[in-house]
């Protein structure tokens, strides 16, 4: 096998009974690397019990398992907790299986699911939603906007149950996703705060999130199980952090900053078979020799082993083409010709040199067996419809479920559901068996459905299936109502008979629903404002007043009481004066007589 | 903001334009299924993921998923390999391939993008969009937006960019998306020219041009579809993407080639940096040049006057003449017979012509059945349009009846406008502008059935009309408004070599092409009304000889 070189880059085993870590660098085409960060932590034994509401557990002493975790599980009786954050578009055709079989990466945005121990379901739920709060405040996610409208039970997907419960209990696998929750810097704090390290030393100490968000694809994951010996059970917690490096790009960032200014022309790289002068070159692929060290690729080398009182094996393996050169700090201890192993020893900080001579000279991809893509179709506001392609890469045909999970805001149409094999319409029943159909309620429960599926070796399904889309409510539409509103991922388990062999995800879909033109209502709302206003004034004027000449008004007024009244004062005024006129005139022609006597 | 940050496009990447250019104009004479071919291994190559989709001919794309994007959205960048001018888009197609592989490098981008190398931006790339959101296996997302890109010959340099934005039966891309293009465009220095303004025109801003460019505008939007060349951005229309198509002119001017390329960069990167889809008003617009716009309040009036004209001169053809209101319910079912069972003939029509038309398997047996059918069509213009020569004894109604089709035929015409008037503002203000002869037919025939008034009016026009035989404004009044006139005038002085051939060919066939609705709206609108009115004129009882009589 001298063809290939298989790297399993850097491999920190720690045979510690409460903590462990691993990291492994994977070389894969076009000069990306898959970056696999593994942390384990186990709880020290103890007793789990049901808790009622209110009751605090009892457990105070949790070693290398985080402090802030544990009473979260005990007192929502939180058996099993499974959280996701995943960005990026994963790219089955270069780097084939997703690592770990997908069964630690969820699909874009944030996924969480848990199993839960709870006499009834709505039970269940009440913890669900303490559970998803109290990790929505503590991962500074979205998570508490987990309601009943995006909550789902699966059940064959996501099945994986290894607690039994109190007989009086059942345990209840529940389930949501955040499709469009951007994942951020502010995920990853928390998630290193749970490490014993505290993402101080050991290969922890390499994830800065500048770089690790600078992939091409990242994903986070939290496994907590509980394990249980007769009565004593432990929590197992599993973190991993993957993440695709472009490497190129890396270094690019790295020598020139983050904007990708042209290549300066000496760097060019041209193909000289075609024409090429001091105008013209034909550029040549990646380039197939690089020198790179683990600080240029994450920003910082590792800050020596997790604890100092412990030795750290350090395993790598290289052969033609690939050179390993341990910068500083390093103690070779064993280096076996095979898998050769190096060991982190001590708090010096430590970085690799890789130098390779053939970047394609690279492990074989394991491919991934089911390649699946789902697309909208149509174009309205009204309806849509949903595309499912997959694609069975195997020489054996492949069975798995298809769970999905609309929004109740896409009214899903079974009856719409079409099979086409291969370009050829078939009756679905032959590939595709319904396992589970949950309606939605508006606003209450989301779609949920889950699709038995086998396909033949080497075909292709396509599964088209149509919706409508319904109104919302004015107050329900998000500040962005034009972004489109996001459609979780589905999930793609396959089985074979022996059990769960790997998951895949889907991507997430943006659908456009009729959305109001929210600056319209005001512009209403003025207009018919001023109009009402209008209209209101002048009917109250026609109501109450009438419309008169001023003949008639002067004929009216005179009619009035306080013309009445002046006219009675005037009147009386008259005849006061003309009786003292009356008895001057009389009294005058009285002395004028009495004169003449 | 548009054009803020600096486009790195620049430099280096022109070395690698030109590689790619050199390397394509040896290539430029393969077929489009070989050329896909070597472009695919290119796009690879720059880490593009490549599929084809095979219609009636096969389309290349090539997707850049965004790093850690959510693979919701994508942006297209449409690369015909023959531009609409039928040359070799050889400066487009170096552009698009340089551009693939500098997208790559970047890592801000949110929304994916798309490159397609279709065979031209009609047919083909219309096609690539309708199975973009029907039957493609691998799809980035929904399109947000898309510039269509042309760049004829070798030249290094360019003059200024040609910008079309018509879609199809009247949708118009979101003006901000225009404006991101244009304002981008004029940071680069780069004149933007509309309606086909040639380039020493370009930068003028005077009242003639603006007006130029507007005319110009309503007409583009009314033929957008059914006119050669198709520049692309009517392939997007439909299915809420906004459209643009630029083409870089001339080959002198002060522009290189990589200036081009940072227009596409910096709209997408402005495309990119939006968190909502285009949305609002913006829709609705005529532009007089790269940075003036008439806005739907100010345009729609107009046709909503000429809808209403129809509708006053319809209630005039029942109040002007004997015919009463009581007469007319009486005859309303006749009417609706009469106007049903022509609107089915015209049905009938409109969908046999574009299926004889996909039937015929030669360009020659093409070519010479559209002639048949313009002949077929200018025959019945003139016929009918002659009611006076064809008078029929006993096939005979009564003028009350025709009146009112003439009526009813006004009144459906307005409907129509009126249907139109925010769909397609141009469809409706042409159609209204066009068939308004029909509204004097009522008068005419009424000087014809009663004395002809020699009394002046105040119009010089309508003292000259006066004084025409009747026989021949009516004459003129139908042929004028007949659809294929219309068709022959604009296809002959209007469209240059060939124009009328391919105007009735592209109108006719565009709907199963483009799905450009305009043949369906013109012959189940317009062309009934107008035969309606025709018929109504030769079968209706006017003395058409008498009144010549008392004339002479």
């Amino acid at each position: 096998m001298n063809f290939w070189v298989f790297l399993s880059l850097l491999w920190v085993s720690l045979a510690h009974q409460y903590y462990n870590e691993s990291l492994e660098i994977t070389p894969l085409p076009r000069n990306n690397l898959l970056a696999q960060f593994e942390f384990e932590v186990k709880s020290l034994p103890q007793e789990i019990k049901y808790h009622e509401n209110g009751t605090e557990s009892s457990t105070t002493h949790y070693t290398y398992f985080p402090r802030s975790v544990g009473p979260l599980l005990e007192n929502s009786n939180t058996r099993e907790l499974h959280l996701r954050f995943t960005q990026g578009w994963w790219d089955a055709e270069l780097w084939g299986k997703v690592p770990s079989d997908g069964k630690k990466s969820g699909g874009t945005g944030v996924e969480l699911w848990a199993i839960i121990e709870a006499p009834s379901s709505s039970q269940a739920l009440k913890h669900w939603y303490k559970l998803s709060k109290s990790l929505s405040g503590f991962f500074c996610a979205s998570l508490n906007f987990i309601d009943d409208s995006i909550t789902t039970f699966p059940l064959s997907s996501f099945a994986e149950e290894s607690f039994k419960a109190d007989e009086a209990n059942k345990l209840f696998l529940i389930r949501a996703a955040l499709p469009s929750e951007p994942i951020c810097t502010e995920n990853l704090t928390p998630f290193l705060k749970l490490l014993p390290t505290r993402g101080k030393a050991g290969v922890s100490s390499l994830l800065d999130g500048h770089k690790i968000f600078d992939s091409l694809w990242h994903s986070m994951s939290i496994d907590i199980k509980t394990q249980c010996v007769d009565d004593v059970c432990n929590y197992q917690m599993d973190q991993s952090i993957y993440a695709i490096i472009d490497v190129p790009r890396c270094l690019r960032k790295h020598e020139e900053g983050a904007i990708a200014k042209p290549i300066q022309g000496e760097n060019l790289r041209c193909d000289t078979t075609k024409d090429h002068d001091i105008w013209k070159c034909f550029p040549l692929g990646l380039p197939t020799e690089l020198n790179y060290d683990l600080e240029t690729i994450f920003g910082r080398p590792i800050r020596g082993s997790c604890f100092t009182d412990e030795v750290s094996p350090v395993k790598v393996n290289f052969k033609d083409g690939w050179k390993i050169d341990i910068k500083e700090g390093l103690n070779i201890n064993t280096l076996s010709s095979d898998h050769p192993i190096y060991e982190i020893k001590g708090t010096k900080p430590v970085n690799i040199d890789f130098n390779i001579s053939n970047t394609t000279n690279i492990p074989k991809i394991e491919a991934a067996p089911l390649i699946v893509s789902r697309s909208l179709t149509g174009y309205s506001q009204d309806k849509g419809g949903f595309r499912v392609s997959f694609t069975n890469t195997q020489d054996n045909e492949v069975k798995f479920i298809y769970f999905e999970s609309l929004p109740w805001f896409t009214r899903l149409y079974l009856n719409t559901l079409r099979a086409t094999v291969d370009g050829k319409e078939v009756d679905f029943s032959d590939y595709v068996h319904l396992k589970h159909y949950l309606p939605a309620i508006d606003r209450k429960r989301p779609s949920h459905m889950e699709l038995e599926v086998i396909i033949p070796a080497h075909k292709t399904l396509i599964l088209n299936y149509k919706f409508d889309k319904s109104l919302l409510l004015y107050a329900e539409y998000p500040p962005d109502a034009n972004h489109g509103f996001s459609v979780e991922p589905a999930v793609i388990t396959v089985f074979n008979d022996s059990g769960k062999l790997f998951e895949l995800r889907t991507t997430s879909s943006l659908i456009t629903l009729p959305t109001p033109d929210f600056s319209m209502p005001y512009n209403v709302i003025i207009l018919t404002g001023t109009v009402m206003s209008l209209a209101f004034g002048s009917v109250v004027n026609l109501l109450i007043k009438d419309i008169i000449t001023e003949e008639e008004y002067e004929k009216l007024a005179a009619q009035g009481k306080l013309q009445k009244l002046i006219a009675k004062i005037r009147f009386r005024i008259k005849f006061v004066v003309t009786t003292i006129k009356n008895i001057i005139f009389n009294v005058k022609s009285l002395i004028a007589s009495l004169v003449r006597k | 903001m548009p054009s803020q940050v600096t486009s790195y496009f620049r430099e280096s990447e022109w070395n690698i334009v030109r590689g790619y250019r050199s390397e394509l104009k040896k290539l430029q004479h393969l077929p489009t299924e070989e050329l896909n071919q070597i472009a695919e291994e290119w796009l690879t190559d720059s880490g593009l993921k490549t599929s084809y989709h095979h219609g009636d001919s096969s389309s290349l794309y090539a997707i850049m998923h965004a790093s850690r994007g959510e693979d919701t959205e994508a942006m297209v960048l449409s690369i015909p390999w023959k531009t609409s001018d039928g040359h070799f888009n050889l400066g487009g197609a170096s552009i698009g391939m340089a551009l693939g592989k500098y997208f790559n490098r970047m890592s801000i981008w949110s929304k994916n993008i798309i490159i397609v190398f279709t065979e031209d931006s009609h047919k083909s790339l219309r096609q690539w969009v309708e199975a973009y959101h029907t039957s493609l296996d691998k799809t980035a997302g929904s399109i947000e937006a898309a510039i269509i890109l042309e760049y004829n010959g070798e030249s290094d340099h360019f003059d200024y960019i040609e910008m079309w934005y018509e879609g199809l039966n009247g949708q118009l891309p979101n003006l901000d998306f225009l404006n991101t293009a244009a304002q981008i465009a004029y940071h680069e220095n780069i004149h933007v020219s509309l309606q086909n303004t040639p380039g020493e025109k370009v930068t003028l801003n005077t009242y003639k041009q603006r007006l130029k460019v507007f005319v110009k505008g309503i007409i583009g939007l009314c033929l957008s579809g059914i006119v050669k060349p198709i520049n692309g951005a009517e392939s997007f229309s439909g299915w809420s993407i906004q459209a643009v198509t630029l083409k870089a002119r001339g080959i002198k001017g002060p522009n290189d080639i990589t200036q081009m390329g940072r227009v596409v960069d910096s709209t997408f990167r402005s495309v990119n940096n939006l968190l909502e889809k285009f949305h609002q008003s913006f829709f609705f617009y005529l532009l007089m040049s790269p940075r003036y716009f008439v806005s739907i309040g100010t345009y729609l009036p107009s046709a909503v006057l000429i809808a209403v004209s129809y509708a006053l001169s319809s209630l005039s053809c029942l109040l002007n003449t004997n015919v009463s209101i009581s007469s007319f319910l009486n005859s309303i079912s006749q009417v609706l017979i009469i106007f049903t069972s022509i609107e089915f003939a015209c049905f009938l029509t409109a969908n046999l012509l574009p299926f004889l038309i996909f039937r015929t398997v030669t360009d020659d047996d093409k070519n010479n059945l559209v002639t048949l059918i313009i002949v077929g069509f200018s025959t019945l213009n003139i016929v009918l349009s002659t009611p006076f020569l064809w008078k029929s004894k006993y096939l005979r109604i009564s003028s009350k009846l025709s009146y009112s089709l003439i009526s009813f035929s006004l009144f459906f015409i307005s409907m129509v406008i009126t249907m139109l008037l925010i769909l397609n503002f141009s469809l409706a203000l042409l159609i209204g502008l066009m068939s308004l002869p029909l509204t004097f037919i009522q008068p005419i025939l009424k000087s014809i059935d009663i004395q002809p008034s020699k009394s002046i009016e105040s119009f010089p026009l309508m003292n000259y009309l006066n004084t025409m035989k009747p026989h021949l404004k009516l004459f003129i009044c139908l042929f004028v408004s007949n659809p294929i006139f219309i068709i022959i005038v604009t296809g002959s002085s209007y469209l240059g070599d060939n124009g009328v051939y391919n105007l009735m060919t592209n109108l006719i066939t565009s709907w199963n092409d483009l799905q450009c609705w305009t043949w369906y709206i013109v012959m189940l609108g317009w062309f009934p009304a107008w035969l309606t009115i025709s018929f109504a004129c030769l079968l209706g009882k006017f003395d058409f000889i008498t009144s010549s009589k008392k004339l002479q």
